[in-house]
Protein backbone atom coordinates (compact mmCIF):
# COMPACT_ATOMS: atom_id res chain seq x y z
CA UNK A 1 0.00 0.00 0.00
CA UNK A 2 2.84 2.38 0.92
CA UNK A 3 4.49 1.48 -2.39
CA UNK A 4 1.29 2.33 -4.29
CA UNK A 5 0.90 5.61 -2.39
CA UNK A 6 4.45 6.48 -3.29
CA UNK A 7 3.82 5.74 -6.97
CA UNK A 8 0.70 7.95 -6.85
CA UNK A 9 2.67 10.81 -5.31
CA UNK A 10 5.35 10.45 -7.98
CA UNK A 11 2.70 10.57 -10.74
CA UNK A 12 1.17 13.68 -9.11
CA UNK A 13 4.60 15.30 -8.94
CA UNK A 14 5.39 14.39 -12.56
CA UNK A 15 2.06 15.79 -13.77
CA UNK A 16 2.73 19.24 -12.34
CA UNK A 17 6.51 19.17 -12.72
CA UNK A 18 7.14 16.97 -15.74
CA UNK A 19 10.59 15.79 -16.76
CA UNK A 20 9.75 17.00 -20.30
CA UNK A 21 7.12 19.67 -21.00
CA UNK A 22 4.96 19.65 -24.12
CA UNK A 23 5.77 22.01 -27.03
CA UNK A 24 3.35 24.81 -28.00
CA UNK A 25 2.25 23.24 -31.26
CA UNK A 26 1.58 19.70 -32.49
CA UNK A 27 3.84 20.34 -35.48
CA UNK A 28 6.82 21.31 -33.31
CA UNK A 29 10.03 19.31 -33.66
CA UNK A 30 12.21 18.44 -30.70
CA UNK A 31 15.93 18.02 -30.21
CA UNK A 32 18.42 17.46 -27.46
CA UNK A 33 20.90 20.28 -26.86
CA UNK A 34 24.03 18.42 -27.87
CA UNK A 35 27.37 19.46 -26.43
CA UNK A 36 30.11 20.38 -28.91
CA UNK A 37 33.76 21.15 -28.28
CA UNK A 38 36.33 22.12 -30.88
CA UNK A 39 39.91 23.22 -30.22
CA UNK A 40 43.47 21.98 -30.74
CA UNK A 41 42.65 18.79 -28.78
CA UNK A 42 39.03 18.16 -29.62
CA UNK A 43 36.80 17.50 -32.61
CA UNK A 44 33.06 16.83 -32.41
CA UNK A 45 30.85 14.94 -34.88
CA UNK A 46 27.14 14.18 -35.13
CA UNK A 47 25.63 11.20 -36.92
CA UNK A 48 22.62 12.76 -38.62
CA UNK A 49 20.04 10.09 -39.43
CA UNK A 50 16.98 10.62 -41.58
CA UNK A 51 14.59 9.66 -38.78
CA UNK A 52 11.56 10.87 -40.75
CA UNK A 53 12.30 8.33 -43.49
CA UNK A 54 13.11 5.66 -40.90
CA UNK A 55 9.53 6.21 -39.70
CA UNK A 56 8.12 5.70 -43.19
CA UNK A 57 7.88 9.39 -44.11
CA UNK A 58 9.87 11.46 -46.54
CA UNK A 59 12.41 14.15 -45.73
CA UNK A 60 15.23 15.80 -47.64
CA UNK A 61 16.49 18.36 -45.16
CA UNK A 62 17.20 18.97 -41.51
CA UNK A 63 18.20 22.12 -39.72
CA UNK A 64 21.05 22.53 -37.28
CA UNK A 65 21.11 25.47 -34.85
CA UNK A 66 24.29 26.35 -32.98
CA UNK A 67 24.53 28.15 -29.65
CA UNK A 68 27.57 29.36 -27.75
CA UNK A 69 28.36 28.37 -24.18
CA UNK A 70 26.13 31.18 -22.87
CA UNK A 71 23.15 29.97 -24.85
CA UNK A 72 23.25 32.71 -27.50
CA UNK A 73 22.40 31.80 -31.07
CA UNK A 74 25.44 31.53 -33.35
CA UNK A 75 23.94 30.43 -36.67
CA UNK A 76 21.47 28.14 -38.37
CA UNK A 77 22.18 25.92 -41.34
CA UNK A 78 20.11 23.57 -43.46
CA UNK A 79 21.61 20.16 -44.12
CA UNK A 80 20.65 18.10 -47.16
CA UNK A 81 19.91 14.47 -46.38
CA UNK A 82 20.87 11.67 -48.70
CA UNK A 83 18.03 9.17 -48.56
CA UNK A 84 18.53 6.88 -45.60
CA UNK A 85 22.32 7.19 -45.53
CA UNK A 86 23.75 8.66 -42.40
CA UNK A 87 25.46 12.01 -42.66
CA UNK A 88 28.46 12.51 -40.40
CA UNK A 89 28.53 16.21 -39.53
CA UNK A 90 31.98 17.57 -38.72
CA UNK A 91 31.14 20.36 -36.28
CA UNK A 92 34.54 22.08 -36.77
CA UNK A 93 33.83 22.30 -40.50
CA UNK A 94 30.37 23.81 -39.93
CA UNK A 95 31.74 26.36 -37.45
CA UNK A 96 34.54 27.37 -39.83
CA UNK A 97 32.15 27.66 -42.76
CA UNK A 98 30.04 30.07 -40.71
CA UNK A 99 33.04 32.17 -39.60
CA UNK A 100 32.97 31.11 -35.96
CA UNK A 101 36.53 31.66 -34.79
CA UNK A 102 38.59 29.79 -32.25
CA UNK A 103 37.55 32.20 -29.46
CA UNK A 104 34.41 30.07 -29.12
CA UNK A 105 35.51 26.53 -28.40
CA UNK A 106 32.40 24.91 -26.99
CA UNK A 107 28.64 25.25 -26.96
CA UNK A 108 25.54 23.32 -27.93
CA UNK A 109 23.59 22.54 -31.07
CA UNK A 110 20.11 21.26 -31.84
CA UNK A 111 18.88 19.23 -34.83
CA UNK A 112 15.37 19.75 -36.17
CA UNK A 113 13.90 17.63 -38.94
CA UNK A 114 11.81 19.68 -41.35
CA UNK A 115 8.86 17.34 -41.78
CA UNK A 116 6.84 15.11 -39.50
CA UNK A 117 5.79 11.55 -40.28
CA UNK A 118 2.06 10.77 -40.16
CA UNK A 119 2.48 8.26 -37.37
CA UNK A 120 3.73 11.03 -35.07
CA UNK A 121 0.54 13.09 -35.55
CA UNK A 122 -1.64 10.00 -35.27
CA UNK A 123 -0.06 9.08 -31.94
CA UNK A 124 -0.31 12.58 -30.38
CA UNK A 125 3.43 12.54 -30.19
CA UNK A 126 6.36 14.75 -31.25
CA UNK A 127 9.37 13.93 -33.38
CA UNK A 128 12.59 14.08 -31.37
CA UNK A 129 16.25 13.75 -32.29
CA UNK A 130 18.33 12.42 -29.40
CA UNK A 131 20.96 11.01 -31.68
CA UNK A 132 24.59 10.22 -31.42
CA UNK A 133 27.43 12.68 -30.86
CA UNK A 134 31.03 11.56 -31.02
CA UNK A 135 34.26 13.16 -29.86
CA UNK A 136 37.82 12.73 -31.08
CA UNK A 137 40.69 13.61 -28.75
CA UNK A 138 44.30 14.42 -29.66
CA UNK A 139 46.00 11.82 -31.87
CA UNK A 140 43.43 9.04 -31.69
CA UNK A 141 41.48 8.28 -34.86
CA UNK A 142 38.68 6.67 -32.86
CA UNK A 143 35.57 8.67 -32.12
CA UNK A 144 33.90 8.08 -28.74
CA UNK A 145 30.12 8.06 -28.87
CA UNK A 146 27.47 9.28 -26.47
CA UNK A 147 23.74 9.40 -27.16
CA UNK A 148 21.47 12.35 -26.56
CA UNK A 149 19.44 12.03 -23.41
CA UNK A 150 17.12 15.02 -23.17
CA UNK A 151 14.15 16.18 -25.17
CA UNK A 152 15.56 19.61 -24.48
CA UNK A 153 14.19 22.12 -26.95
CA UNK A 154 11.22 22.39 -29.33
CA UNK A 155 11.06 24.44 -32.49
CA UNK A 156 7.68 25.71 -33.62
CA UNK A 157 6.94 28.02 -36.55
CA UNK A 158 9.07 30.90 -35.31
CA UNK A 159 10.14 30.16 -31.80
CA UNK A 160 12.12 27.85 -29.56
CA UNK A 161 10.75 26.47 -26.32
CA UNK A 162 12.90 24.89 -23.64
CA UNK A 163 11.26 21.67 -22.52
CA UNK A 164 13.03 20.37 -19.42
CA UNK A 165 10.81 20.86 -16.40
CA UNK A 166 11.57 23.03 -13.38
CA UNK A 167 10.60 21.87 -9.93
CA UNK A 168 9.02 23.98 -7.17
CA UNK A 169 11.66 22.69 -4.77
CA UNK A 170 15.34 21.92 -5.17
CA UNK A 171 16.02 18.40 -6.42
CA UNK A 172 19.13 16.33 -6.20
CA UNK A 173 20.44 14.20 -9.03
CA UNK A 174 22.95 11.68 -7.74
CA UNK A 175 25.35 10.48 -10.43
CA UNK A 176 25.30 6.69 -10.07
CA UNK A 177 28.97 6.38 -10.82
CA UNK A 178 32.04 6.07 -8.65
CA UNK A 179 34.52 8.79 -9.56
CA UNK A 180 37.91 7.15 -9.11
CA UNK A 181 40.87 8.27 -7.04
CA UNK A 182 43.75 9.76 -9.07
CA UNK A 183 41.46 10.26 -12.07
CA UNK A 184 40.24 13.49 -13.63
CA UNK A 185 36.79 14.32 -14.92
CA UNK A 186 34.82 17.03 -16.62
CA UNK A 187 31.16 17.37 -15.71
CA UNK A 188 29.11 19.09 -18.42
CA UNK A 189 25.77 20.56 -17.38
CA UNK A 190 23.37 22.24 -19.80
CA UNK A 191 20.37 24.26 -18.68
CA UNK A 192 17.52 23.10 -20.90
CA UNK A 193 14.80 24.67 -18.74
CA UNK A 194 13.07 27.98 -19.46
CA UNK A 195 14.58 29.79 -16.49
CA UNK A 196 18.02 30.44 -15.03
CA UNK A 197 19.19 27.69 -12.71
CA UNK A 198 21.33 27.91 -9.60
CA UNK A 199 23.26 24.66 -9.52
CA UNK A 200 25.29 23.15 -6.71
CA UNK A 201 27.75 20.34 -7.28
CA UNK A 202 28.50 18.31 -4.18
CA UNK A 203 31.44 15.93 -4.25
CA UNK A 204 31.57 13.44 -1.41
CA UNK A 205 32.26 9.85 -0.50
CA UNK A 206 28.71 9.37 0.84
CA UNK A 207 25.39 10.82 -0.27
CA UNK A 208 24.81 12.71 2.98
CA UNK A 209 28.20 14.33 3.37
CA UNK A 210 28.42 18.12 3.48
CA UNK A 211 31.31 19.56 1.46
CA UNK A 212 30.15 21.69 -1.43
CA UNK A 213 32.26 21.61 -4.51
CA UNK A 214 30.80 24.61 -6.29
CA UNK A 215 27.70 26.67 -6.85
CA UNK A 216 27.02 28.59 -10.02
CA UNK A 217 24.23 30.24 -11.97
CA UNK A 218 23.42 28.75 -15.37
CA UNK A 219 21.38 30.97 -17.73
CA UNK A 220 18.83 29.47 -20.12
CA UNK A 221 20.52 27.22 -22.74
CA UNK A 222 23.95 27.91 -21.21
CA UNK A 223 26.41 25.21 -20.24
CA UNK A 224 29.20 24.82 -17.76
CA UNK A 225 32.15 22.44 -17.72
CA UNK A 226 33.28 21.70 -14.16
CA UNK A 227 36.73 20.16 -13.87
CA UNK A 228 37.55 17.62 -11.18
CA UNK A 229 41.29 17.00 -11.27
CA UNK A 230 43.24 14.16 -9.66
CA UNK A 231 40.68 13.20 -7.02
CA UNK A 232 42.34 12.19 -3.77
CA UNK A 233 39.73 9.51 -3.01
CA UNK A 234 36.89 7.64 -4.70
CA UNK A 235 33.92 10.00 -4.68
CA UNK A 236 30.29 10.45 -5.62
CA UNK A 237 28.79 13.52 -7.24
CA UNK A 238 25.35 14.99 -6.71
CA UNK A 239 23.85 17.97 -8.48
CA UNK A 240 21.25 20.14 -6.80
CA UNK A 241 19.04 22.49 -8.80
CA UNK A 242 15.41 23.15 -9.70
CA UNK A 243 15.77 21.09 -12.88
CA UNK A 244 13.50 18.07 -12.61
CA UNK A 245 16.43 15.98 -13.74
CA UNK A 246 19.93 17.44 -14.09
CA UNK A 247 21.79 14.61 -15.80
CA UNK A 248 25.30 15.59 -16.80
CA UNK A 249 27.57 14.43 -19.58
CA UNK A 250 30.77 13.08 -18.04
CA UNK A 251 34.23 13.05 -19.63
CA UNK A 252 36.71 10.90 -17.75
CA UNK A 253 40.44 10.87 -18.43
CA UNK A 254 42.80 7.94 -18.10
CA UNK A 255 46.43 8.15 -19.28
CA UNK A 256 46.27 9.48 -22.86
CA UNK A 257 42.68 8.50 -23.44
CA UNK A 258 39.22 9.64 -22.40
CA UNK A 259 35.75 8.21 -22.05
CA UNK A 260 32.41 9.97 -22.36
CA UNK A 261 29.01 8.91 -21.09
CA UNK A 262 25.69 10.25 -19.92
CA UNK A 263 25.30 10.35 -16.17
CA UNK B 1 13.94 -5.89 -11.17
CA UNK B 2 17.02 -4.36 -12.81
CA UNK B 3 20.09 -6.53 -13.30
CA UNK B 4 23.57 -5.22 -14.01
CA UNK B 5 25.45 -7.45 -16.46
CA UNK B 6 29.17 -8.03 -16.50
CA UNK B 7 30.05 -7.89 -20.18
CA UNK B 8 33.18 -8.72 -22.12
CA UNK B 9 34.70 -7.79 -25.48
CA UNK B 10 37.95 -8.36 -27.38
CA UNK B 11 41.11 -7.06 -25.65
CA UNK B 12 39.16 -6.25 -22.46
CA UNK B 13 37.72 -7.56 -19.28
CA UNK B 14 34.32 -6.48 -18.01
CA UNK B 15 33.78 -4.86 -14.65
CA UNK B 16 30.41 -3.71 -13.40
CA UNK B 17 29.93 -1.31 -10.50
CA UNK B 18 26.68 -1.34 -8.52
CA UNK B 19 25.59 1.58 -6.37
CA UNK B 20 23.61 1.53 -3.14
CA UNK B 21 22.23 5.02 -3.38
CA UNK B 22 19.36 6.46 -5.41
CA UNK B 23 19.63 8.52 -8.59
CA UNK B 24 17.47 11.24 -7.07
CA UNK B 25 16.16 12.46 -3.74
CA UNK B 26 12.47 12.72 -4.59
CA UNK B 27 11.48 9.14 -5.24
CA UNK B 28 11.34 6.66 -2.40
CA UNK B 29 14.56 4.77 -1.77
CA UNK B 30 15.34 3.53 1.72
CA UNK B 31 18.84 4.50 2.85
CA UNK B 32 19.94 1.13 4.23
CA UNK B 33 22.73 -1.39 3.85
CA UNK B 34 21.89 -3.95 1.17
CA UNK B 35 23.30 -7.06 -0.49
CA UNK B 36 24.94 -7.60 -3.86
CA UNK B 37 23.82 -10.80 -5.57
CA UNK B 38 24.97 -12.69 -8.61
CA UNK B 39 22.57 -14.56 -10.91
CA UNK B 40 23.84 -16.95 -13.58
CA UNK B 41 22.86 -20.00 -15.63
CA UNK B 42 24.15 -23.41 -14.62
CA UNK B 43 23.04 -26.57 -16.45
CA UNK B 44 19.80 -24.97 -17.62
CA UNK B 45 18.81 -23.51 -14.24
CA UNK B 46 19.00 -19.92 -12.98
CA UNK B 47 21.07 -19.75 -9.80
CA UNK B 48 21.34 -16.76 -7.46
CA UNK B 49 23.33 -16.06 -4.35
CA UNK B 50 24.41 -13.12 -2.25
CA UNK B 51 28.08 -12.33 -2.64
CA UNK B 52 28.66 -9.30 -0.43
CA UNK B 53 27.04 -6.73 1.80
CA UNK B 54 27.03 -3.19 0.39
CA UNK B 55 26.81 -0.26 2.76
CA UNK B 56 24.41 2.60 2.24
CA UNK B 57 26.03 5.13 -0.11
CA UNK B 58 28.64 2.63 -1.27
CA UNK B 59 29.66 1.51 -4.79
CA UNK B 60 31.20 -1.91 -5.40
CA UNK B 61 32.69 -3.29 -8.62
CA UNK B 62 33.09 -6.89 -9.75
CA UNK B 63 34.66 -8.71 -12.68
CA UNK B 64 33.96 -12.32 -13.68
CA UNK B 65 37.22 -13.40 -12.08
CA UNK B 66 36.31 -11.69 -8.79
CA UNK B 67 33.26 -13.95 -8.67
CA UNK B 68 35.10 -17.15 -9.52
CA UNK B 69 33.91 -17.44 -13.13
CA UNK B 70 36.55 -18.02 -15.75
CA UNK B 71 36.35 -16.23 -19.09
CA UNK B 72 35.28 -19.38 -20.94
CA UNK B 73 32.06 -19.57 -18.91
CA UNK B 74 29.27 -18.72 -21.36
CA UNK B 75 26.59 -17.90 -18.81
CA UNK B 76 25.45 -14.31 -18.51
CA UNK B 77 26.69 -12.94 -15.19
CA UNK B 78 24.13 -10.58 -13.67
CA UNK B 79 24.54 -8.49 -10.54
CA UNK B 80 21.61 -7.17 -8.54
CA UNK B 81 20.85 -5.45 -5.24
CA UNK B 82 18.41 -6.67 -2.60
CA UNK B 83 17.32 -5.83 0.93
CA UNK B 84 17.77 -9.48 1.95
CA UNK B 85 20.32 -12.29 1.70
CA UNK B 86 19.84 -14.87 -1.05
CA UNK B 87 21.29 -18.27 -0.22
CA UNK B 88 22.15 -20.44 -3.22
CA UNK B 89 18.67 -20.44 -4.71
CA UNK B 90 17.74 -22.29 -7.92
CA UNK B 91 14.95 -21.23 -10.28
CA UNK B 92 13.17 -22.29 -13.45
CA UNK B 93 12.40 -18.61 -14.10
CA UNK B 94 14.84 -15.81 -13.44
CA UNK B 95 14.31 -14.73 -9.82
CA UNK B 96 12.38 -11.54 -9.15
CA UNK B 97 14.87 -9.78 -6.90
CA UNK B 98 12.87 -6.79 -5.79
CA UNK B 99 14.38 -3.40 -5.09
CA UNK B 100 12.46 -0.18 -4.42
CA UNK B 101 14.53 1.70 -6.95
CA UNK B 102 14.01 4.99 -8.75
CA UNK B 103 12.19 5.23 -12.10
CA UNK B 104 13.46 8.70 -13.15
CA UNK B 105 15.91 7.42 -14.16
CA UNK B 106 15.90 3.69 -13.56
CA UNK B 107 18.47 2.68 -10.95
CA UNK B 108 21.62 2.00 -12.96
CA UNK B 109 25.02 0.43 -12.69
CA UNK B 110 28.28 1.41 -14.38
CA UNK B 111 29.04 -1.22 -17.00
CA UNK B 112 32.68 -1.04 -17.97
CA UNK B 113 35.19 -2.60 -20.31
CA UNK B 114 38.81 -2.31 -19.22
CA UNK B 115 41.88 -2.98 -21.39
CA UNK B 116 45.56 -2.77 -20.48
CA UNK B 117 45.52 0.85 -21.63
CA UNK B 118 42.13 2.43 -21.01
CA UNK B 119 38.49 1.85 -20.15
CA UNK B 120 35.06 2.68 -21.52
CA UNK B 121 31.63 2.43 -19.95
CA UNK B 122 27.96 3.16 -20.12
CA UNK B 123 25.35 3.64 -17.41
CA UNK B 124 22.78 0.88 -17.74
CA UNK B 125 20.77 -2.05 -16.56
CA UNK B 126 18.84 -4.92 -18.09
CA UNK B 127 15.34 -6.09 -17.31
CA UNK B 128 14.53 -9.58 -18.65
CA UNK B 129 12.77 -9.54 -22.03
CA UNK B 130 9.64 -11.49 -22.89
CA UNK B 131 10.44 -14.44 -25.14
CA UNK B 132 7.93 -13.01 -27.65
CA UNK B 133 10.00 -9.84 -28.15
CA UNK B 134 11.62 -8.59 -31.34
CA UNK B 135 14.50 -6.27 -32.17
CA UNK B 136 15.15 -3.39 -34.57
CA UNK B 137 18.13 -1.05 -34.42
CA UNK B 138 19.66 1.65 -36.65
CA UNK B 139 23.22 1.95 -35.37
CA UNK B 140 25.51 4.52 -36.91
CA UNK B 141 28.59 3.63 -34.90
CA UNK B 142 30.69 1.70 -37.40
CA UNK B 143 34.01 3.51 -37.79
CA UNK B 144 36.58 3.15 -40.53
CA UNK B 145 40.33 3.64 -40.30
CA UNK B 146 43.64 1.89 -39.90
CA UNK B 147 43.59 -0.41 -36.88
CA UNK B 148 39.92 0.21 -36.02
CA UNK B 149 37.68 -2.78 -35.28
CA UNK B 150 33.90 -2.68 -34.72
CA UNK B 151 31.84 -5.17 -32.75
CA UNK B 152 28.27 -5.50 -31.61
CA UNK B 153 27.39 -7.10 -28.29
CA UNK B 154 23.80 -8.32 -28.31
CA UNK B 155 22.73 -9.14 -24.78
CA UNK B 156 19.56 -11.12 -24.28
CA UNK B 157 18.13 -12.17 -20.91
CA UNK B 158 14.78 -13.95 -20.67
CA UNK B 159 12.85 -15.40 -17.77
CA UNK B 160 13.10 -19.00 -18.96
CA UNK B 161 16.63 -20.42 -18.63
CA UNK B 162 16.66 -21.97 -22.10
CA UNK B 163 19.14 -21.22 -24.88
CA UNK B 164 17.00 -20.49 -27.96
CA UNK B 165 18.64 -19.90 -31.33
CA UNK B 166 17.40 -17.15 -33.68
CA UNK B 167 18.73 -15.26 -36.65
CA UNK B 168 19.72 -11.59 -36.74
CA UNK B 169 19.75 -9.87 -40.15
CA UNK B 170 21.93 -6.98 -41.30
CA UNK B 171 20.62 -4.70 -44.06
CA UNK B 172 21.84 -1.47 -45.62
CA UNK B 173 19.01 1.05 -45.26
CA UNK B 174 19.24 2.91 -48.59
CA UNK B 175 19.46 -0.08 -50.92
CA UNK B 176 17.69 -2.57 -48.61
CA UNK B 177 20.55 -4.95 -49.48
CA UNK B 178 20.94 -7.89 -47.14
CA UNK B 179 24.57 -7.68 -45.99
CA UNK B 180 24.48 -10.85 -43.90
CA UNK B 181 22.82 -12.79 -41.14
CA UNK B 182 24.07 -14.52 -38.05
CA UNK B 183 22.81 -16.98 -35.45
CA UNK B 184 22.28 -15.60 -31.96
CA UNK B 185 21.20 -17.16 -28.66
CA UNK B 186 18.96 -16.22 -25.79
CA UNK B 187 20.38 -15.72 -22.30
CA UNK B 188 23.71 -14.95 -23.86
CA UNK B 189 26.05 -12.09 -24.70
CA UNK B 190 26.37 -12.53 -28.49
CA UNK B 191 29.60 -11.02 -29.84
CA UNK B 192 29.39 -10.07 -33.54
CA UNK B 193 32.22 -8.74 -35.70
CA UNK B 194 30.55 -5.90 -37.64
CA UNK B 195 33.43 -5.44 -40.07
CA UNK B 196 32.57 -8.74 -41.78
CA UNK B 197 29.47 -7.09 -43.33
CA UNK B 198 31.49 -4.47 -45.24
CA UNK B 199 29.25 -1.47 -44.58
CA UNK B 200 30.57 1.81 -46.06
CA UNK B 201 31.26 4.69 -43.70
CA UNK B 202 28.03 6.55 -44.55
CA UNK B 203 25.82 3.45 -44.73
CA UNK B 204 23.08 3.15 -42.15
CA UNK B 205 22.79 -0.47 -41.04
CA UNK B 206 19.40 -1.88 -40.10
CA UNK B 207 19.76 -4.77 -37.70
CA UNK B 208 16.71 -6.82 -36.86
CA UNK B 209 15.44 -10.02 -35.33
CA UNK B 210 11.78 -10.97 -35.35
CA UNK B 211 11.82 -13.35 -32.42
CA UNK B 212 14.25 -12.08 -29.82
CA UNK B 213 14.98 -8.79 -28.02
CA UNK B 214 18.36 -7.46 -27.03
CA UNK B 215 20.24 -4.63 -25.40
CA UNK B 216 22.44 -3.65 -28.37
CA UNK B 217 25.92 -2.47 -27.41
CA UNK B 218 28.45 -1.23 -29.93
CA UNK B 219 32.13 -1.51 -29.17
CA UNK B 220 34.87 0.00 -31.33
CA UNK B 221 38.57 -0.16 -30.64
CA UNK B 222 41.70 1.24 -32.24
CA UNK B 223 45.06 -0.54 -31.88
CA UNK B 224 43.65 -3.55 -30.04
CA UNK B 225 42.37 -1.91 -26.87
CA UNK B 226 44.53 1.22 -26.82
CA UNK B 227 41.48 3.37 -27.53
CA UNK B 228 37.89 2.18 -27.06
CA UNK B 229 34.31 3.39 -27.47
CA UNK B 230 31.14 1.78 -26.08
CA UNK B 231 27.58 2.97 -26.63
CA UNK B 232 24.12 1.53 -27.10
CA UNK B 233 21.30 2.45 -29.44
CA UNK B 234 17.90 3.44 -28.15
CA UNK B 235 14.79 1.50 -29.20
CA UNK B 236 12.80 3.08 -32.06
CA UNK B 237 10.33 4.63 -29.57
CA UNK B 238 13.07 7.13 -28.73
CA UNK B 239 12.37 8.98 -32.01
CA UNK B 240 9.23 10.29 -30.34
CA UNK B 241 8.32 11.95 -27.08
CA UNK B 242 4.90 12.13 -25.38
CA UNK B 243 1.81 10.43 -26.78
CA UNK B 244 1.63 6.77 -27.65
CA UNK B 245 5.32 6.11 -28.16
CA UNK B 246 5.03 2.36 -28.07
CA UNK B 247 2.42 2.41 -30.86
CA UNK B 248 5.06 4.28 -32.84
CA UNK B 249 7.65 1.65 -32.01
CA UNK B 250 5.27 -1.09 -33.15
CA UNK B 251 4.57 0.84 -36.35
CA UNK B 252 8.28 1.28 -37.15
CA UNK B 253 9.00 -2.39 -36.50
CA UNK B 254 6.08 -3.53 -38.66
CA UNK B 255 7.09 -1.10 -41.40
CA UNK B 256 10.64 -2.43 -41.60
CA UNK B 257 9.78 -6.09 -41.09
CA UNK B 258 7.40 -5.79 -44.08
CA UNK B 259 9.74 -3.62 -46.13
CA UNK B 260 12.61 -6.07 -45.72
CA UNK B 261 10.37 -9.11 -46.04
CA UNK B 262 11.70 -10.83 -42.94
Amino acid sequence: MIRNLNKTLNKFSLFFQPITKKPYSSSSKISDLFFWRVDENWRTYFDLLNIVSIMGGSSKKAEIIFFDQNGFLLFTEEINLNGLSKKTLDIAYLLGKNNIGSSISFGTFAIFHLSTPEIIFNSNSYLSDRGYVSYKYRSSNLRKYVHGNYDAVAKGENSLKMLTGSSFFKRKYNLQYSLERNSSYEIVLINSTSRNQKMTLDLSNGIDSKPIFSTFELPIRALKISKLSNLDKNSHLSIKSNMTMSRPIVFSYRKNDFDVFHG
Amino acid sequence: MPFYPIIQAPYCIGRTVVHNFPANNWEKFRIIDRYVNVTYLDKGIWKSETIQKIKSGQSLGFSKNDLGFDNSNESPILLSLSDYIIQNSEHLRIPDISLDATYYPVHRGSIKLISDYTSTSYQGEIIPFPSTGSFLSFPSFIQKGMGIENYMLLLNIENEPSKRKEKVYFFEANTRNLMGSIDVFSNYLNLIDLDQFCFDSEDLPIILCKKMSFVPLFFSTEKKGKFMSLEHTHPPASFAVHGERFLIQKYIKNFWFEELKI
